[in-house]
């Protein structure tokens, strides 16, 4: 399962409390502008391959959105797709987010409530994270691993 | 309306739509948001749920695939249309490639971290 990775404080993170149903990115009005794509962490991957099947806890589905550029090539789909299309894939150097529902209510399937809220926040990540930027050289970020913890704010359980 | 058109390539593990009782509820109104937001966005996924295999390689098999035309204004992205060749779309179709392998045969994101690794998982 892929974790949140939680930026610094002088980074954006996910905070917890500005929408009705779950986390939204948010930036304290403190820290003052947003920062530059040099000054942002190298993000690490944690990776746990223990699941839940049980747990409150769930990592409900990973997509995965990948940014591409603008005048990135796509593949010239004229024919049945087959695997030489598919094999010059590896170190493409897209700018990709690894994004996740961690659904802390139940199991699937989710109140509809909950799809939508996650969505838009989601998209929001998105978005804001194609502003913030990978970096470059040292400070060049491979991916983004966000989740997005979904669950009622009347709700006991903690995130 | 977002301010920037973000090309956005959209993989996950879970498969094709299949509504919300499903292996695979999420995907579709994710997809869906960010074409509502107003983003250019594919779709990319395996044609069966291959959830915690994502990252497997099947080194032997073939890997095919067809396009997939999911309904205009559907809930849950089901009852599509499906193609061997791609065609035109109207407008606020998306067209989306369902691929007989898992996501680690043909998303770059995911070979990144293996092969930083000397070629083991984490």
């Amino acid at each position: 399962m892929l974790t949140l990775v939680p930026l610094r404080d002088s980074h954006l993170r996910l905070g917890r409390a500005a929408q009705p149903l779950c986390a939204q990115l948010v930036r304290p009005r403190h820290l003052g502008p947003q920062p530059r794509p040099q000054q942002l962490d190298r993000v690490r991957h944690v990776v746990r391959y223990r699941r839940r099947s049980h747990g409150r806890r769930h990592c409900a589905s990973s997509p995965s959105p990948l940014l591409l550029p603008a005048q990135a090539p796509l593949p010239p789909f004229e024919r049945p797709l087959t695997l030489p299309y598919l094999s010059p894939l590896p170190q493409s150097g897209a700018n990709a987010i690894a994004l996740s529902w961690g659904l802390m209510e139940g199991w699937k399937p989710p109140p509809q409530e909950f799809v939508e809220a996650a969505t838009s926040v989601s998209r929001d990540v998105v978005e804001r994270l194609y502003d913030v930027g990978w970096g470059e050289g040292d400070e060049r970020v491979d991916v983004y691993t966000v989740n997005v913890p979904v669950r009622r704010l009347s709700s006991s359980i903690g995130c | 309306m977002a301010s920037k058109r973000l090309r956005i390539l959209l993989t996950n593990d879970d498969g094709p739509p299949s509504g919300p009782k499903g292996p695979s509820p999420f995907v579709y109104p994710f997809a869906r948001a960010l074409v509502d937001a107003g983003h250019d966005v594919r779709v990319v996924v395996p044609s069966s749920q291959k959830s915690w295999i994502g990252k497997a390689y099947h080194i032997a098999d073939k890997c095919t695939g067809v396009f997939y035309y999911p309904p205009v204004g559907s809930d849950d992205g089901t009852g599509g249309e499906t193609r061997d060749l791609p065609r035109e779309r109207s407008d606020g179709e998306m067209e989306w490639v369902l691929l007989n392998g898992t996501p680690g045969a043909f998303d770059p994101s995911l070979s990144v971290p293996i092969e930083r690794r000397g070629g083991r998982e984490c």
